[in-house]
């Protein structure tokens, strides 16, 4: 069931309301009063039928102005909301090819997901990638892409899947390298500690990620970059005890860690 | 003569009928004026069909040229993988193979179908019929209240001083506070009619921009510095040319060199950890003995002398 509409938006609805009653029958129909009725209505749909008139309301506006990026948006949205990821992969592709969007993190990192959600990793990683394009110093973007990585070579062939698993190396380095920084430069104390939470899972996803590349064929053939993943090996989960050292958790840590990389290292100096 | 520092009394009935009056008129213009303009400017006609589809055209290509600058410029400094920069550098300006090959073809800057856009067969059609004419009309109000609100005060208080500014000033501000005055040994701090004029109408900006948040800003703001340009064509400016942008963005994809960054991060972040790739193997050069790396006749490296005295041994 939908939930019930905030203080918020029954003000709007009424704000929208007056202004319809005020203006004359074609002023009302303007995409702007539109696209605030059917924002209203978003919120006030406790049917599917409702939703569904939402839905097609949102299309007629696209429809009428292929341009309008709020509308796309805002459609993408509920149809991801609705289980329907395919076609609102299809409107996003719509709106950046018509000129929208493109230049907008949010858009990019959205249809990253979208494409992560339907196992489509190719086009997840190329929007992951626009988004670091973005936004380069954002440490999140690199580690959503090193693990978009990592994933999208669990499916490819074997010459794929190497280069793959590099590149995720690479690109959780430097989420690692870019946190590091911003770490340092924070106050002792909750920003901190915040800072190094998120650090916490790029540490995993390297283990991860090192401790493939290893698993793989031709990868623990390469002497040079064998000897790099376990260097990177022994970093992350240095880094991930000596983060949970002293506390209840650090015992289970220690155990996960030891049971994962003892056969690809000696960890026993380590633990 | 020097200037003379003797304070002179002012009447006040310049404060009650002339200073506080003219603040009025003053604001009370200024707030009328966005109306006035807004009217004279008139609505302006919606826009044709094919006005629409190379409007979002121009959003298209202007969209490209924005995607591929930041590639170059921010994939070009290593913030992408060089292969994953390749890949789209292909994309834009192609690999230089055959068409249809894979990294083949001209890439999409140099082998998109724009035309430059047409210029105007008459100019002065363009410029009655755009958007400069409704411009123009727009600053008619502004220039007409302007030259009547100066030539008016300049009539009725020619030669006033209404006020004193409480603070001492330099002569470089009399040209700013003595207009319409010819007295050059007047006190800078004392303010004739007409620059009271200038000074309330340039000082009220901030609080019409305030006022009048959203309708009327365009007014405030540029209202009157556009009026002083009073050029004819002034409102269209360069047009926009995607054919000649696309080929100046795909030259400086070819210049661009690619600086490694995230490829070098595992270097960053192992620091002295990181594993350094094994030196030169024994050497294959002809004529050497093994271990010896480069070709220095008679000298003898340690290595080699160890190697040697192995081999004695054995």
């Amino acid at each position: 069931p939908a939930p019930a509409p905030s203080p918020a938006v029954g003000a709007l609805g009424a704000l929208v309301s007056a202004v319809r009653r005020g203006l004359g029958t074609e002023q009302s129909n303007g995409a702007r009063l539109r696209a605030a009725t059917l924002l209203v209505r978003e919120s006030e749909a406790d049917s599917a039928a409702t939703r569904a008139e939402v839905d097609e309301e949102y299309g007629a506006l696209l429809d009428a102005n292929p341009g309008n990026a709020m509308a796309a948006k805002r459609l993408a949205t509920l149809m991801r909301s609705a289980g329907d990821v395919k076609g609102a992969l299809e409107v996003m592709e719509r709106m950046v090819a018509g000129g929208r969007g493109a230049n907008e993190c949010g858009c990019w990192l959205e249809w990253g997901e979208m494409y992560a959600e339907v196992g489509e990793w190719g086009g997840a990683a190329f929007c992951l990638e626009e988004f670091v394009l973005l936004a380069p110093l954002d440490p999140d973007g690199h580690a959503r892409l090193g693990e978009c990585y990592a994933t999208a070579s669990a499916s490819a062939g074997d010459g794929g899947q190497l280069a793959l698993l590099r590149r995720a190396r690479k690109h959780l380095s430097h989420a690692l390298n870019l946190m590091g920084d911003a770490a340092g430069r924070a106050a002792p104390g909750a920003t901190r500690r915040r800072i190094r939470r998120r650090t916490s899972r790029a540490l995993l996803s390297m283990a991860s990620v090192s401790s493939a590349f290893l698993d793989s064929e031709t990868g623990g053939a390469e002497e040079q970059e064998a000897k790099i993943c376990r260097a990177l090996l022994e970093f992350a989960c240095g880094e991930l005890l000596e983060m949970c050292e002293g506390g209840e958790f650090s015992k289970t840590m220690g155990a996960c860690i030891k049971d994962y990389v003892e056969d690809k290292m000696k960890v026993t100096d380590l633990l | 003569m020097t200037p003379t520092h003797d304070l002179l009394v002012l009447d006040p009935s310049i404060r009650d009928w002339v200073v506080i009056p003219l603040l009025l008129i003053i604001a009370i213009s200024g707030l009328v004026r966005p109306a006035l303009q807004a009217v004279l400017k008139g609505v302006a006609p919606p826009p044709t069909e094919s006005e629409i589809l190379a409007f979002d055209a121009e959003a298209r290509a202007r969209h490209v040229v924005a995607r591929a600058h930041r590639t170059r410029i921010v994939g070009g400094h290593g913030i992408l993988c060089e292969d994953a920069y390749v890949g789209r550098k292909t994309y834009y300006i192609g690999g230089g193979g055959a068409a249809g090959t894979e990294g083949g073809g001209k890439g999409l800057l140099l082998s998109a179908d724009i035309s430059a856009p047409a210029a105007p067969s008459d100019p002065m059609a363009m410029m009655m019929g755009g958007g400069a004419m409704s411009g123009m009309k727009g600053q008619a109000a502004f220039m007409i209240q302007n030259m009547v609100m100066m030539n008016g005060i300049q009539h009725f208080f020619q030669g006033f001083v209404l006020l004193k500014i409480p603070f001492p000033l330099t002569n470089g501000f009399k040209p700013m506070f003595h207009r319409g005055l010819n007295l050059t040994t007047l006190d800078t701090s004392y303010v004739s009619s007409l620059s009271w004029y200038f000074v309330v109408s340039f000082g009220l900006r901030g609080f019409y921009r305030l006022y009048m948040s959203g309708w009327g800003r365009e007014y405030v703001s540029d209202g009157m510095f556009k009026s002083l340009q009073m050029g004819i064509g002034q409102g269209g400016g360069p047009q926009f040319n995607a054919g000649q942008l696309y080929k100046m963005e795909a030259d400086n994809f070819e210049m661009t060199r690619f600086r490694p960054l995230v490829d070098d991060a595992e270097k960053k972040l192992l620091g002295k950890k990181y594993p350094q790739k094994i030196s030169l193997s024994a050497g294959t050069c002809a004529g050497k003995e093994e271990g010896e790396l480069y070709a220095i006749s008679g000298k003898k490296t340690k290595a080699s002398s160890k190697q040697g005295a192995q081999k004695k041994n054995e």
